[in-house]
């Protein structure tokens, strides 16, 4: 109860509205770095079961990759 | 600071109703995050999150 006196000097009517104010903020902020920050939130919102970007991540990792070609011929000098 | 627990400060409060105030925003504040604590374990285990 040490920090009790604060509300000798702050009005509690001014202080808690602030301080609930700070927490909802701080809260908020957060949780919009998780969504912007990941994609797997937006990916199961729009349907995608959980893990299925596991799953793309694995294969593009995996030892087929360097099998493909490293670029795209196109067909200049064809036409 | 005065100790007085009878005298009326600038915010209309004595010492005593302070502590009263401050003791509804500290149980507050524990409730708050213990349901917090529950919501993040059940995402941590139902979600990708944190891998």
């Amino acid at each position: 109860m040490n920090n009790a006196k604060m509300w000798l000097v702050v009005k509690p009517t001014v202080g808690i509205p602030m301080f609930l104010t700070a927490v909802a903020i701080g809260s908020f902020a957060v949780h919009v770095a998780v969504l912007t920050n990941t994609s797997w939130v937006s990916d199961f919102l729009q349907g995608k079961p959980l893990g299925s970007g596991d799953g793309a991540v694995t294969s593009m990792l995996s030892d087929e990759v360097p099998s493909l070609p490293l670029y795209a011929p196109g067909d200049a000098g064809t036409a | 600071m005065s100790n007085d627990p009878d005298k009326v400060w600038l915010t209309g409060l004595t010492l005593k109703e302070a502590e009263e105030v401050h003791s509804y925003l500290i149980d507050g504040t524990r409730v708050f995050g213990l349901i917090a604590i529950l919501a993040h374990i059940l995402v941590a285990v139902s979600t990708p999150w944190l891998g």
